[in-house]
């Protein structure tokens, strides 16, 4: 009988394979895992799928994908082979992670009072004044132990040497924590033997720890602090997670008809009256919050919000105007921001960048637009970027008038090729699928992180793409004790 | 001067609403070196509790909401303001980067083709008071005084199109033009004595014209495109500034319900005699 290793082709000297070595010998921690899947049939495989399938299906868990006609909600699909991380490598990400949030809260901290980062001249002040998301009318407004991410998840890459590099952050209203949570029940109900045999670390408190990290924040200091989910309702793809979370932190998840602001504070609307809310954990951006603010358009939102949030009577996770430091033209600056503000190396590198807005870097860009990834500054989810490799003629031509048009809002970075993890491409067959990391970070009185993360696949062979509205899917991920 | 302003804004609805949410920026700014506020007062029915915070702007924004329902909101703001025609001597200060905030595009401020095209003729002018001065004549001499053709929401391009708007538009045409030059320029909202929004100085008296910076020797500039005086002078009341409009809309909100909204405003701005302000009671402190 085939093994399902056996036809396994990492490609290691081309490819950085998370479980091959470059001499083709697999890597010490995937041992037991390979062994255990070289024992399975194809039967055993489908009927573990089956065992993972019913248990999505049962807690209905899908997302929505924009952009396409029909029936948009979906099955994220969910590969069976877990991602493995070693302890050792897990505490290099931590740390990483740590400080580039921590960083990346003074940075916001800063330009939101004092922009004495701009005043030195770190960063060109033009740069962030400019930023799409920079909200200016919020510069002088503290939110309770000045800390703006509360909740963030940035995205980390391997290269070609297998070093971790952060692609992104995500300190607006990051998601993808739910799948996280539910590919580990999933994995433990359909591979119970072989999850024992790893000491896994757990991550299954993350919603108790994001609970305590909002109750943290609480404007005044009272034992049982009211904290509520916004979100903008069930035609937004990341509904299944906000009702998940509140379902799971026990707390009510309320969309802006459901909330009311009466004398400049917010109150849920309940069988017994008002009720008072001290934390709103949002899931809807900035633009939408409070249609007195921004957007008038908006029916999301709750009308006064922003000013009871203002004068410090409710708490908004994240706060307003985070989304200026995940612009992709500051993360270019965030290695500086590091240095900048503690005075240390980053732990984590960058993805070399290069800026539009520079023309010396344009001229670059568009020289090498069929190598480049070029990526909109401000756009998320695989959405607004080209893939040099991959476009054809007409496609870089198009994107080069793009960039040209409005340089500031254009960024590229190097086609890099992303380590690769086995997976299921067919029922039966594995085969090297390109991934990423999303750990997701929450910072109340202090940083803590859950161990491991959303692993998203490219399933579909030799994509580079892995955001789940771009035909990507997820593994579980597997921190072990060395 | 010392000038009384009596500002009213009724809005009507057909049916009940409720849940009102305003936000208003009525308060005339204070202490700005030519003029300061003596007194404020307003007043909401359906009555309200009044909050009010300070922008980032430095205006004074009060807000309040209503939750039971009701057919009309009536906000009366009544103030009182000393103005005068010097400005407080140089040097001048403001932060820098306030000022490269106010050299950029805004909501309704736009470089446009149409606007690029214009500016050309004023960049060989290298003093920037006289600059701005050149640019605010060419407005008033070239742009037709129309109301009706545009609204609150016309964008500085769509202005250039026209050639037709009224003093909001003008404004915007104006820091348009000087931001694009490397002038820092801001909106400014507020009253004008005796002369009102229109050239002739007819109609209500709630006015917009722009504040350019001149430099540390001259500092910010009042300057009104709308009027063939130019600059800003003692007739003057100043609310409050932004990148443009959408920053300092005298009164804005939302409300539920299903009815159509009407919204009637009335402005009086009247010239008191010293005695008279201090009738008011709050008449300002001679400077010792």
């Amino acid at each position: 009988m085939t093994r399902l290793f056996d036809l396994y082709d990492a490609e290691p000297a081309r490819y950085f394979d998370e479980v091959i070595r470059q001499d083709e010998s697999p890597r010490s921690h995937y041992d037991i895992l390979i062994r255990r899947f070289n024992q399975f049939s194809a039967d055993d495989i489908r009927t573990r799928r089956e065992v993972a399938n019913i248990f999505f299906r049962n807690q209905g868990i899908t997302f929505t994908v924009y952009g396409v006609d029909e029936g948009t909600e979906r099955i994220f699909p969910f590969d069976l082979i877990p991602r493995i991380i070693p302890g050792s490598e897990w505490s290099t990400i931590e740390r990483g992670l740590i400080q580039r949030i921590t960083a990346l809260n003074l940075f916001l901290s800063d330009i939101y009072q004092s922009q004495k980062i701009l005043r030195d001249k770190v960063i060109p002040a033009e740069l962030v004044l400019g930023s799409k998301h920079f909200r200016r009318e919020f510069i002088g407004v503290r939110p309770p132990l000045d800390i703006y991410i509360h909740v963030t998840g940035s995205d980390i890459i391997r290269d070609l040497d297998g070093r971790y590099l952060v692609l992104e952050d995500n300190l607006r209203t990051p998601s993808g924590v739910s799948y996280m949570l539910q590919n580990r029940n999933a994995m433990k109900r359909a591979f119970p033997v072989l999850f024992n045999r790893y000491t896994v670390r757990p991550v299954e408190n993350y919603p108790q720890q994001l609970l305590r990290t909002l109750q943290e924040i609480s404007p005044s200091p009272k034992p049982d602090p009211n904290v509520v989910i916004l979100t903008p309702g069930v035609y937004n793809s990341a509904y299944f997670e906000h009702s998940f979370l509140a379902q799971q932190m026990g707390v009510e998840l309320t969309e802006g008809r459901d909330l009311v602001v009466n004398n400049n504070k917010v109150y849920t609307r309940t069988t017994r009256g008002l009720q008072r809310v001290d934390v709103i954990y949002r899931r809807v951006d900035d633009d939408f919050l409070d249609p007195l603010v921004f957007r008038p358009d908006s029916v999301l939102g709750v009308a006064g919000l922003l000013n009871a949030y203002r004068k410090g009577n409710v708490t908004l996770a994240n706060a307003i105007g985070t989304g200026v430091a995940d612009d992709k033209v500051i993360y270019s600056f965030v290695p500086k921001i590091i240095k900048y503000y503690l005075g240390e190396e980053p732990v984590l590198d960058n993805v070399e960048t290069w800026l539009a807005s520079d023309p010396k870097h344009l001229k670059y860009i568009l020289e090498n637009l069929d190598k480049l990834v070029v990526k909109a500054a401000n756009e998320s989810g695989g959405y607004g970027m080209l893939v040099g490799p991959q476009s054809s003629a007409a496609e870089r031509e198009a994107f080069a008038e793009k960039i040209v048009a409005d340089p500031r809002n254009y960024i590229a970075q190097p086609t890099i090729s992303l380590s690769r993890h086995p997976s299921f491409v067919t029922d039966t067959e594995v085969a090297p699928c390109h991934i990423d990391l999303r750990p997701y970070v929450l910072y109340g009185k202090s940083v803590s992180i859950v161990p491991g993360g959303l692993t998203r696949v490219a399933l579909k062979r030799g994509s580079l793409v892995v955001n789940s509205s771009q035909g990507g899917g997820s593994k579980d991920t597997w921190v072990i004790d060395n | 001067m010392i000038l009384k302003v009596e500002h009213t804004t009724l809005f009507e609805y057909e049916e009940p609403i409720y849940e009102t949410a305003t936000e208003v920026r009525l308060h005339p700014a204070n202490s700005t070196g030519s003029q300061r506020c003596a007194s404020f007062n307003l007043q909401v029915t359906p009555s309200a509790m009044l909050f009010d915070y300070t922008d980032f702007y430095g205006n004074r924004v009060h807000h309040f909401n209503i939750l039971q329902s009701h057919k009309q909101v009536r906000i009366m703001a009544t103030s009182v303001i000393e103005t005068q025609n010097h400005t407080a001597t140089a040097p001048h200060e403001e932060d820098e980067i306030v000022l490269l905030d106010l050299l950029s595009e805004s909501r309704y401020v736009h470089f446009d083709p149409a606007i690029l095209a214009l500016a050309a003729q004023f960049r060989p002018i290298r003093d920037p008071y006289l600059k701005a001065i050149e640019i605010c004549r060419h407005i008033n001499g070239t742009f037709l005084y129309e109301p009706g053709v545009t609204d609150v929401h016309s964008t500085s391009a769509v202005v250039m199109a026209l050639g037709r708007g009224v003093c909001q538009d003008f404004a915007h045409i104006m820091l348009a033009l000087c931001r694009h030059l490397g002038l820092p320029g801001r909106y400014v909202s507020g009253y004008l004595y005796g002369g009102g929004s229109t050239p002739e100085g007819q109609d209500e008296a709630s006015h917009a014209w722009c504040e350019v910076w001149c430099g540390k020797e001259k500092g910010w500039t009042g300057f009104d495109p709308t009027h063939k005086t130019l600059l800003v002078d003692d007739r003057y009341i100043k609310i409050g500034t932004g990148r443009d409009y959408s920053d300092v809309p005298p009164v804005r909100g939302t409300y539920k319900g299903a009815s159509s909204e009407k919204m009637s405003v009335s402005v009086r701005v009247s010239a008191l005699e010293p005695a008279a302000a201090e009738a008011v009671g709050q008449r300002p402190k001679e400077p010792e």
